[in-house]
């Protein structure tokens, strides 16, 4: 093993998109890793073009950060240079060809190959019409959901919950979504987060037909019983779910298309309670969708300029800089999940929530936290904290932030973006 | 109540975190085991009940419990539900689960119902049917579980073992595990209100006890130390929770038959409630624990013990004192965690006089079970001459209850001129 090469191949046979993965100058134990991730490249391998990445024990890309970036630079009509967390990669999209060369930092190269590979097969499927969305995804018999939300919204659990409740995992983060198919079909990636097995991927979707999509859902915590509810503003949640790139210059116009498309799908709702099970509110629907599937054909193109509302537009991610996933940058607004009955009994808050069998008690801070969480943005509790109690800002604000976490997380509270109403309740 | 929680919470106003409203005075189940008398004691309007929520939640009560009766036999239960939540309550429904309509189910998901308390006596059909004496009870209430399961409601499957259940635990986990609900067993049935032991006839063999216990005792369930044990609250009523029977009677619990106030008199129900904490009997109550009891606190098997005030004033008299299911219990547990135990014969000048199975007990050499003196200090005499409920007479028990005894109960019917029967 001469440096460590590594033949790999990046497929999804679905789409009949393939890449060839080559990696030289790796450490062995980190060349294992990636060939757990990915298989080895058998000699009559049906590619559409390679990436290769030479591993330097030097500093490349962008600086590690918790979030996953990468820029964009287009060079050309249909070549662009990719700088990534610990990868930059020269791109050649021409035709149906994805051609690449570029170099990894050796101690991350892991990590660098994958968002590499992940920034050029979106900004190639994207060129074929193909979306990439943050998404989780279940099928039965080959008709699927998408379930959307920010990070840490429930879209893994939720798949996970309904695979175990007769439907079968898609995919935990992000799949692919075909709209040129009616309905869409959908596709899933060889960089699934949830760290695959070789033996999951080879199976593919573990059916042999295309997964339609015929719905998606707006997965939300923390309430008492599993329901699909209706959604205002679907545009925005699919915009907000769709992981966009500064497309080539000429490629604007057929994502814009395809995400007009996007948004016909039909989008609501899933109550989510954090106990009890989901498929029985999913499936109702799902069966309904499935009823009414390619009975309406797909409207003409007044209706898809329609879905590209003022709203949609203005809210959908901006990328100046090719940012993958942007945090929000509006002021976050902290809520009581309706439904947790509450009380303050000698300076605690006392609560019990239809999620917990057990009573809850916080402490003097989470109880002033509790009592202000009716619309009111995390800076104005640290505020109030501030003034409360002997604790500097910094702190507080650390303090506050995870305690409005964990509480979110636990579907206590809910976060939400935006100018939001202080309407009290309780 | 089968809700955990520090013990040591109190609602603001001084009292327990649970209230206990029971909002039906009939039931659509004839349960063999059932300790209530039903259709005698009338029920409150909607507004008194809106009223008694209103003061509860003035109070600081957190969890209010609906139940009966059969509460679902309320025809307006859907408007006491929301009424409940708009006050910012947590809420519990306790049913049996025969007549809940996907509307109730639907309110229940609507105002986040906390849990649902469903009773179940076996997993086998005609069993259950047996006790409840409805046909096809069996199939409807599983089937309810199902629909406030796919609501995302939780659901408590309660099964109060008696001698027509032939599940042992791990059937009765795994029909709970198929419903998608949690499990609470409970040993002890209790006497009826009417002061009759009709209910006790169905209690659990002691093969069944044993079984259920031997289960427990595999599953490592941690005994309490004896000593920890004696400054212990031995049940929740007014330590933990509070209950409006269905006139508007406020006591205790469900079963120790005193009135502490009443909800709905001259519209001073809220009064009457805020009261409580200054209440002596509330307060006495509120604070036993099981070194007031007089022979529990001296008897052996106390770590192994759980008992009921109510049904010991029924079963003895004596409310303060030892009650003899209870006792038949504990032998039952400890034998069963401990291997079997030799019986000794009483000693002393009251030995023949001694019932051999209640308590109190030595145990000696850790081997053997002797029945011990039942040591009542002239402080038990005091608290008795203060709070003269605690060792009632049959006819006050009955007359505290408030209903008249099953078979006392005569049903004139008259034959009206026009042939119609009416009663």
């Amino acid at each position: 093993m001469t440096g460590g090469a590594l033949s790999l191949l990046f497929a999804l046979p679905s789409l009949r998109f393939a890449l060839a993965l080559d990696v030289v100058g790796l450490r062995p134990d980190l060349g294992a890793r990636l060939e757990a991730r990915w298989p080895a490249r058998t000699a009559d391998a049906e590619t559409c073009g390679a990436l290769a990445f030479e591993a330097v024990p030097e500093e490349v890309g962008l600086p590690p950060a918790d979030l996953v970036t990468a820029e964009v630079t287009w060079t050309g009509p249909a070549q662009a240079d990719v700088i990534t967390n610990a990868a930059a990669l020269s791109l050649d999209l021409t035709g149906d060809r994805v051609e690449g060369r570029g170099r990894v930092d050796a101690r991350r190269a892991r990590g660098g190959i994958e968002a590499a590979v992940r920034a050029a097969s979106v900004l190639a499927l994207a060129r074929r019409g193909v979306l990439v969305l943050h998404a989780s995804a279940a099928h039965r018999d080959g008709d699927a959901l998408v379930f959307l939300g920010a990070s840490t919204a429930g879209k893994t659990t939720t798949a996970r919950r309904l695979g175990r409740e007769g439907l079968h995992r898609l995919a935990d983060d992000m799949i692919a979504i075909d709209l040129a198919a009616s309905p869409p079909t959908l596709h899933r990636l060889p960089f699934e987060r949830a760290g695959r097995a070789l033996a999951d991927l080879a199976a593919g979707t573990g059916r042999p037909g295309p997964i339609a999509c015929l719905g998606g859902a707006l997965v939300r915590k923390g309430a008492c019983a599993a329901a699909i509810r209706p959604l205002d503003d679907a545009p925005r949640v699919w915009a907000e779910a769709v992981i966009t790139l500064p497309p080539a210059p000429g490629d604007a116009p057929l994502l814009l298309e395809r995400f007009a498309w996007l948004c016909e799908v039909p989008l609501r709702a899933l109550d989510a309670p954090p106990a009890g099970p989901l498929a029985p509110a999913v499936i109702p629907w799902l069966e309904a969708l499935r009823a009414g599937a390619g009975g309406a054909p797909r409207s003409g193109a007044g209706k898809k300029l329609d879905a590209l509302s003022p709203t949609a537009q203005a809210t959908r991610p901006v990328s100046p800089g090719g940012t993958m996933i942007e945090r929000e940058q509006t002021a976050i607004r902290v809520t009581r999940a309706p439904n947790v009955a509450w009380r303050v009994l000698d300076g605690a808050a006392v609560l019990v929530a239809p999620s917990s069998p057990t009573v809850q008690t916080l402490n003097p801070v989470g109880t002033l936290v509790w009592t202000l969480a009716d619309g009111r943005t995390l800076p104005e509790m640290v505020d109030a904290v501030v003034n409360e109690f002997d604790v500097e800002r910094t702190q507080a604000a650390l303090d506050v932030e995870r305690f409005v976490q964990d509480l979110v997380g636990k579907g206590l509270l809910f976060a939400s973006a935006g100018p939001g109403s202080a309407s009290g309740r309780g | 109540m089968g809700v955990d929680f520090d013990l040591g919470l109190k609602a603001a106003g001084g009292l327990p975190l649970v209230a206990q409203i029971l909002v039906s005075d009939v039931c659509n189940h004839a349960c063999e085991h059932c300790y209530q008398v039903h259709g005698q004691k009338g029920e409150m309007t909607f507004a008194e009940i809106e009223a008694v929520l209103d003061e509860l939640a003035r109070l600081g009560v957190l969890i209010v419990s609906f139940s009966g009766g059969e509460a679902t036999l309320r025809p307006d239960l859907a408007e006491i539900l929301r009424a409940a939540r708009a006050r910012g309550f947590a809420i519990i429904l306790q049913t049996n689960g025969y007549a809940v309509a996907d509307e109730l189910v639907e309110v229940a998901a609507e105002v986040g119902v906390w849990r649902v308390r469903i009773s179940i006596y076996s997993d086998i059909a005609d069993e259950h049917d047996a006790i409840t004496r409805v046909a096809g009870s069996f199939a409807r209430t599983t089937d309810t579980i199902r629909r406030l399961r796919c609501r995302g409601i939780a659901v408590t499957a309660v099964v109060p073992l008696t001698s027509r259940c032939s599940a042992p635990a791990d059937r009765l986990e795994a029909l709970a595990a198929s419903l998608g609900c949690d499990l609470e067993i409970s040993s002890s049935l209790t006497a009826k209100e009417d002061g009759s032991a009709a209910s006790l006839a169905v209690e659990p063999t002691r093969e069944q006890l044993s079984a259920y216990y031997r289960v427990e005792q595999r599953r490592g369930t941690p005994v309490p130390d004896a000593a920890a044990k004696l400054a212990e609250t031995p049940c929740s009523a007014c330590s933990s929770s509070l209950t409006v029977h269905p006139n508007g009677s406020v006591r205790p619990c469900t079963h120790i038959p005193l009135e502490l106030g009443r909800a709905t008199r001259d519209g001073a129900g809220a009064t009457a409630i805020a009261a409580l904490q200054h209440d002596d009997a509330f307060r006495f109550l509120a604070g036993i624990t099981w070194r007031d009891l007089h022979g529990c606190r001296d008897c052996a098997l106390l770590p192994w013990c759980s008992r009921c005030h109510g049904s010991a004033s029924f079963e003895t008299g004596d409310l303060l004192g030892p009650q003899p299911s209870a006792c038949a219990r504990a032998i039952t547990r400890c034998e069963a965690h401990a291997g079997s135990l030799e019986r000794l014969p009483a000693r002393g000048p009251d030995a023949a006089a001694r019932d051999p199975g209640v308590g109190p007990f030595d145990l000696v050499g850790g081997r053997a079970l002797r029945p011990a003196r039942d040591v009542v200090t002239a402080a038990d005499e005091a608290l008795a001459r203060r709070f003269p409920w605690v060792r009632p007479s049959p006819s006050a028990l009955q007359q505290m209850a408030g209903v008249v005894p099953a078979d006392r109960l005569v049903r004139p019917r008259r034959v009206s001129s026009a042939g119609k029967v009416s009663p």
